[in-house]
């Protein structure tokens, strides 16, 4: 392909993946790298780096509005990347020991029960008064913000504090192990396990993404795996995506979120899994 | 001002310093082609890497600096610069909230957050040794 055409192209689809990455807080990696090697033919280790780079991009752009906004809680996101960190280097210790096709088979797997768990509590707009963890107490895991979509003020407390570091453990362990920021695990652990509302995770975890990924990346900077050619169109398409996907949540519900978050969910699902198995798809 | 401001105004501005630098190197790139400069196979060099790795990847401060040093600047130098700024942007969200959680006298959160900054300084050495 012609180097400006090329270009152009990668920036176009990673602006695609980077609105949708905004919406669901996930960085969007875990879509690019697929799209890179199958329809780019991208080196997988190249495509890995620029979803890593992406990821970074993503959520300094997004977390930035978050903050501001107050949806994300940096409390929360900073007590959780205490896990998330851990496990994103000990997941790129363990690259080399661990074959990549398996770690796909698990991915996709472990989405594929984060789907079903999400499918079952469609409709649960903000979680009910749960009783606070103690840990949650003792660290401030709570907070409180406006929803604009429901005109009031919407308070909330971490629940189950433990699972939840445990699944923010595993979240960072993938990102380091396969170069993705891993926002669809860190949203589950916030939102199933922990019971916050759905934008709060949402927004708390574009904040913690950019963190974890930091971790991977900069293994994968001194591997050479970041091609400058690659990386900037993608981590700029992604950043303007992002811009315009954060502009389009503030206005919508949890469950249309949530509704959106689905077919994402079985989408990677199946795809991790396919590929896990070394069957070609699409 | 709020930690949640403060450490929103590293991210935004990190990000796109770091943004910039990058397209910056990339358009410096297509217009040294453009003007009868080496034309990169690019189909090549992405889908081999020990092909890109020659040409444009950069693993180090100190190449990206000879890059820079160099005359004519290596444009691809610039962008890996943008990469490096980009890296350090989240380090920087983190320690600009260890600063206002001491400021704010929140003994916790300073600790926590000082974790999470020697677990990324961490990473880095460890980077370095790979």
């Amino acid at each position: 392909m012609e180097q400006g055409l090329f270009i152009l192209a990668l920036f176009g689809t990673s602006v695609a993946a980077g609105g949708l990455g905004a919406l669901l807080g996930l960085g969007g990696g875990i879509l690019l790298v697929p799209i890179l090697t199958i329809f780019y033919g991208v080196n997988l280790r190249y495509a890995m780096g620029a979803s890593i780079i992406s990821v970074i991009a993503t959520s300094s752009g997004a977390a930035a509005a978050y903050l501001r906004s107050g949806l994300s809680n940096i409390r929360i996101g900073l007590f959780l990347a205490l896990a998330t960190v851990s496990g994103a280097i000990t997941g790129a210790a363990l690259v080399g020991v661990v074959p990549e096709n398996v770690l796909e088979l698990i991915l996709g797997l472990a989405l594929a029960y984060s789907a079903a768990v999400t499918l079952r509590q469609i409709n649960v707009e903000v979680p009910e008064n749960p009783t606070a963890h103690p840990l949650a107490r003792r660290f401030d895991l709570a907070g409180s913000y406006h929803d604009a979509r429901l005109d009031r003020d919407v308070t909330y407390q971490a629940v189950r504090v433990r699972r939840g570091l445990g699944a923010m453990f595993g979240a960072g362990l993938l990102s380091g192990l396969l170069g993705i920021g891993s926002g669809a695990f860190k949203v589950l652990a916030m939102d199933y396990f922990m019971r916050l509302p759905m934008k709060v995770s949402t927004a708390t975890s574009n904040f913690m993404i950019g963190i974890t990924a930091t971790a991977s990346a900069a293994i994968y900077f001194r591997r050479g795996d970041i091609h400058p050619l690659v990386v900037t169109p993608v981590a700029v398409g992604v950043l303007l995506g992002a811009y315009l996907g954060t502009r389009l949540m503030a206005g919508m519900r949890n469950t249309t979120v949530r509704k959106l978050f689905l077919p994402v969910l079985f989408y990677l699902a199946i795809s991790m899994v396919l590929r896990g198995l070394s069957i070609r798809w699409p | 001002m709020r930690v949640e401001a403060l450490v929103a105004r590293v991210l935004f501005w990190g990000g796109l310093t770091a943004v910039t630098l990058m397209v910056v190197g990339v358009v410096m790139f297509a217009i040294h082609t453009a003007a009868g400069g080496e034309v990169l196979n690019v189909q090549r060099v992405i889908e081999n890497r020990a092909e890109g790795r020659s040409t444009a990847v950069f693993v180090s401060v100190g190449d990206i600096v000879r890059g820079l040093t160099h005359r004519p600047v290596d444009p691809l130098a610039v962008a890996a610069l943008g990469v490096v700024v980009l890296l350090l942007t989240p380090v920087g969200g983190v320690v600009v909230a260890i600063v206002s959680f001491w400021m704010a006298g929140d003994r916790r959160y300073t600790v926590i957050a000082s974790v999470v900054l020697a677990g990324l300084i961490l990473s880095f050495v460890l980077g370095g040794a790979g």
